[in-house]
């Protein structure tokens, strides 16, 4: 098989075109990938690091998922599930919370050193350290203390009461035992490439184009997985990524391309599945650009944009325009709230409203310099429908007379000047939820530092007040309220063009059984996953 | 009720090849075509049209259309008494100190809906135990009891609750008016209550508050006065709610009319049975309109009639081929309604056991008994048999009416396998290019499932064609935030 896999990435490298590829596919499809137990599985974007924590992608989310666990889990139909906790109790105010913990849990790794409450204590104390680069900081500001009472028992004191307590206590626990010496977390740690964790999984090696294999873990406590090895491959090309699927040399895709959706329906041979319904794609602005920063333009801007165009021409309608920062699925969507039409005379009226000139070249400024944006994109090779969007973008602009700069960049080095440096006009891209709909670290402004979401600088007085009244209340009619006004006041500032909700499909070889699809997190009892 | 959407496409094309006098009546069908039901209504009823004086193919097509809103309407009336009944009583658990007291009202509305008497009784004396009730939903409340008090067979009583109210304004007849057209009594006063309606709403302008369209709808269609109701159709905002009450500046409750796609439900049977009354001796479109006025009169569950259109559907000889196709169901449905079960129950199995292959028959068994709430355990045992094993569109109808039959019977985990093998065998690239009866009931059986996100991405993409839908999002939003657990969490994807 591993002879199959270098095959088929010379084949990549070395040839292009469909018969050729064909070929090269059919000579995969020989042998068959289900008799050894090992489930290959196609992402688009490469992951990151594989903690749980440095990461903000959804692709290292979903490998963290197989390789950790948290106190408990959360399942799909809403139920608490209990993980590396057997049983927890909670104080009458709901502030002082006491989780029991599994024995006999053990680490990954030949040690097998156990698990236990230290772990615990030390994760919280990780992650809250003011140098930990994660944007899942948030979750933990919620902590007052933690302490271990004894070796399966640990004891958290939160700031305050809120609606879901018990779900701050998902995050996912770390081993002291490999982290000692670290007093925070970064993505150049080695942990964070070789992970540690307790989970289904572990992480066994991960090669120079990103593949990643993990091996099952016989001794996981919920019951030793049925498949032996998981490999996620990266595809930076998507049709081949669907290529690779329909000629047996992948048994799932996480994000099937719109364009196969009916191709892949059409074949018995496998099934598809739509999760991640929480997310939505967006321009975002810059408020640090002065010119950003100034509603009208921002407003112009999304105006300019036909955005039910891009919609049918790109995706074939399947998704939902959106008015503002929540997805339609989201119980916070406020229904009253419509989107902006595509108008570009009213986007001309508002520029000029803003103070900008227009002139036969375009727009310029009160110093007469043009009006132009860098529009930063993170590009993987022959991502078309990425592509396709930000030059549509740009074109709406153009006729509007205000000036884009398309710079692609590779991954890493995108994540880099907007997350850490804040170095962009205008970026396009899209955050996937769970359940909950928080966009706390989002738009609030104390999350305006690097590797922090509110990456655009976002700063208004009156979000972040309702940010805190939302985050604090205990009043559910009170939070959707609030949400709502949330939501209104978001799509009249504009920070983003909101632009639309996909229904994200995976699809998989009918080779498999058990499957069961996490709406965020993917991988839902991995370890009950198996080939027929 | 539901028929293979082929099938009346077919019916429609056949309509089409005629020449079209009435240009709204073409948009409609676009509107058709596309599965934007409520817009194709809504064109011709915001028209200038004439319907009586269509001639016999267009009066069909209208007739086809107002049908398929009735059904639809009906389910999401079922719908949105179920998710409204739930968050309503989820928001009762809350604190005390900010609960609205419409909650007891509203609840109250939607028990007597479910016939749950004891717990209607129960709200509404909450409600009116309430000192700063106004004299309006005052009386409303005590219209309410009165409403109870008739569903549990006293009829006298009702009459003296509604005779006894002090105060009275023109929106608490209205509300009498209601009751006694839902239970299909006659209307008291019914000219004078008309003509007020009239006056307040159509020469005075009034505004028209979704409760007083809801009562006034109902009022018309129960007086056959079609146009009136059309009138008020035209002017009413069926996505707003009935009464919003903000409690603080950051707690706003909205309530509404829970029998407001009911209401609409009747409105589009009445017009829909008039019109095809109306060609029901045509020589050439004569037997497909009593083929569907058999249709709606099964939905109806009309017993009266069952023994009539038994014989008649049986005799039907101008029906397009698919159509002709299922007469042997359909008249034994009606016998069904006659009594004559036993025959139903064997001729529905048969139809399921010997179109394994070609479902559409069977489907129509197993819609036929979801309709008439048969308990046809063994014959839906071997259509889901056919429908798991079917993978080809032709078994998208099959798929859907089994999981249909297994939401009605609460088999939510079931009847989401069945109704996502229908999506699966439908249009999955395009999510309204699919029957919206098949999507209300597979949101439903998500959110009966707590997959709400799901859920209402499915009712957010209805919403957008069915305006009455947003009570049901408004419900399931809220439901979702109560059940939700999640941490808050989000990544770039």
């Amino acid at each position: 098989m591993y002879f199959n896999k270098l095959l088929f990435n010379h084949h990549r490298l070395l040839v292009s075109g469909i018969i050729s590829g064909f070929i090269a596919l059919c000579l995969l499809s020989a042998n068959s990938i289900a008799a050894n137990g090992t489930l290959y599985y196609g992402e688009s974007i490469k992951p990151d690091t594989l903690d749980p924590y440095t990461s903000r992608e959804m692709s290292s989310l979903r490998l963290s998922e197989l390789i950790f666990n948290g106190l408990i889990g959360i399942n799909e139909s809403q139920e608490i599930v209990p993980e590396l906790a057997e049983s927890w109790e909670v104080s009458t105010d709901k502030k002082t919370w006491i989780f029991h913990l599994r024995k006999n849990v053990s680490w990954h790794g030949k040690d097998n050193k156990p698990f236990n409450a230290h772990d615990v204590v030390f994760t919280v104390n990780l992650v809250k350290h003011p140098k930990t680069q994660s944007s899942h900081k948030t979750q933990f500001d919620a902590f007052n203390s933690v302490l271990a009472l004894d070796d399966h028992t640990v004891k958290f004191s939160l700031t305050q009461k809120s609606l879901n307590s018990l779900s701050l206590f998902t995050f996912k626990i770390l081993p002291k035992h490999k982290l000692s010496r670290y007093k925070y977390l970064n993505k150049l740690s080695s942990f964070s490439n070789q992970p540690i964790g307790t989970g289904p999984y572990s992480f066994l090696s991960s090669n120079t184009n990103r593949e990643i294999t993990l091996l099952a873990n016989p001794d996981y406590f919920l019951g030793s997985p049925k498949i032996k090895k998981i490999i996620m491959q990266p595809f930076s090309d998507k049709n081949i990524m669907n290529q690779a699927l329909t000629f047996n040399s992948l048994d799932m895709v996480v994000d099937v391309d719109p364009r196969h959706i009916d191709e892949l329906q059409a074949d018995s041979r496998f099934s598809l599945i739509g999760y991640n319904t929480l997310s939505y794609s967006f321009f975002a602005y810059n408020h640090n650009n002065a010119l950003l920063n100034n509603k009208l333009i921002r407003q112009a801007l999304s105006y300019a944009v036909n955005r039910k165009q891009m919609l049918k021409a790109f995706y074939n309608n399947n998704g939902a325009i959106i008015s503002g920062p929540f997805a339609p699925g989201s119980w916070a969507y406020n229904l009253d709230v419509i989107p902006l039409d595509f108008d570009s005379n009213k986007a001309i009226a508002l520029l000029k409203q803003a103070g900008l000139i227009k002139t036969p070249e375009g727009f310029i400024d009160s110093h007469g310099k043009p009006v132009r944006f860098n529009l930063k994109v993170p590009i993987e090779k022959n991502n078309e429908s990425n592509k396709k969007i930000v030059l549509a973008y740009k074109n709406y602009l153009n006729k509007i007379g205000i000036e884009i700069n398309l710079v692609f960049l590779e991954k890493k080095s995108w994540k880099k000047a907007i997350f850490a440096q804040h170095d962009f006009d205008i970026t396009f891209a899209t955050w996937a939820f769970d359940d909950a709909s928080d966009i706390d670290d989002i738009f609030h402004s104390r999350y305006n530092t690097a590797w922090q979401n509110n990456f655009i600088s976002y700063n208004n007085p009156k979000v972040d007040q309702l940010l805190g009244l939302a985050l604090a209340s205990t009043d559910h009619q009170e939070k959707r309220t609030i949400n709502h006004k949330l939501h209104e006041i978001l799509a009249e500032d504009s920070p983003y063009t909101f632009l639309w909700s996909l229904t994200r499909f995976a699809a998989y070889t009918n080779k498999l059984k058990n499957i069961q699809i996490h709406p965020y997190k993917f991988f839902e009892n991995a370890h009950l996953w198996e080939f027929k | 009720m539901q028929k293979a959407s082929t099938q009346i496409i077919s019916i429609l094309l056949f309509l089409l090849a005629a020449p079209l006098t009435a240009a709204p009546i073409d948009e409609a069908l676009n509107a058709y075509k596309q599965k934007q039901y409520h817009q194709a209504a809504k064109v011709i009823l915001n028209s200038t049209v004439n319907l009586n004086a269509l001639e016999a193919k267009n009066k069909l097509k209208v007739a086809i259309i107002f049908s398929k809103n009735a059904k639809l309407s009906k389910d999401i009336a079922s719908k949105s008494q179920t998710t409204q009944q739930i968050f309503l009583e989820s928001l009762l658990t809350e604190n005390d100190k900010d609960k609205s007291i419409f909650l007891y009202l509203y609840l109250t509305d939607i028990y007597l809906q479910l016939e749950k008497y004891d717990d209607a009784e129960a709200q509404i004396e909450q409600f009116l135990s309430n000192s700063s009730v106004d004299v309006n939903y005052k009386n409303l409340a005590k219209i309410y009891q009165a409403w109870i008090a008739l569903r549990k067979g006293k009829k006298d009583e009702f009459h003296t609750i509604a005779n006894d109210l002090k105060d009275k304004h023109l929106i608490t007849d209205m509300a009498i008016g209601f009751i006694q057209a839902r239970e299909k009594q006659p209307i008291e006063n019914n000219e004078s209550l008309s003509n007020n309606i009239k006056e307040a709403f159509f020469n005075n302008r009034n505004v028209l508050t979704t409760r007083a369209g809801n009562y006034a709808l109902r009022i018309f269609v129960a007086n056959h006065s079609l146009e009136d109701a059309r009138e008020i159709y035209n002017r009413l905002t069926f996505h707003a709610p009935s009464y919003t009450e903000k409690i603080t500046t950051n707690k706003i409750i909205n309530f509404y009319e829970s029998t407001l796609a009911d209401t609409l439900h009747s409105f589009y049977m009445e017009y829909a049975k008039n019109l095809l009354h109306q060609i029901k001796d045509d020589k050439k479109y004569g037997d497909t309109a009593t083929f569907y006025l058999s249709d709606l009169l099964i939905f109806e569950n009309d017993e009266k009639s069952a023994n009539e259109y038994s014989n008649k559907v049986e005799a039907l000889r101008l029906l397009p081929k698919k159509q002709s196709q299922l007469k042997a169901v359909r008249a034994s449905t009606h016998g069904f309604l006659d009594g004559k079960r036993s025959r139903a129950y064997q001729v529905w199995k048969e139809a399921v056991e010997n179109d394994k292959n070609d479902p559409f028959i069977s489907a129509d068994a197993v819609l036929m008994c979801l309709t008439v709430e048969g308990n046809c355990p063994t014959l839906v045992q071997t259509a889901q048999l056919a429908a798991e094993n079917g993978k080809s569109k032709r078994f998208e109808e099959l798929s859907r009416n089994v999981g249909r039959y297994f939401l009605a019977k609460n088999l939510e985990d079931k009847a989401l396998r069945l109704l996502e093998y229908a999506l699966d065998r439908s249009d999955m690239n395009s999510l309204l290019a699919n029957e919206p009866i098949l999507l209300l009931n597979l949101a439903e059986a998500y959110r009966a499932n707590k997959k709400f996100a799901k859920s209402l991405q499915i009712y957010f993409s209805l919403g957008e064609n069915f305006p009455v839908m947003r009570q049901i999002q408004d419900a399931v939003q809220g439901e979702y935030l109560f059940q939700q657990r999640s941490s808050g969490q989000s990544n770039v994807f």
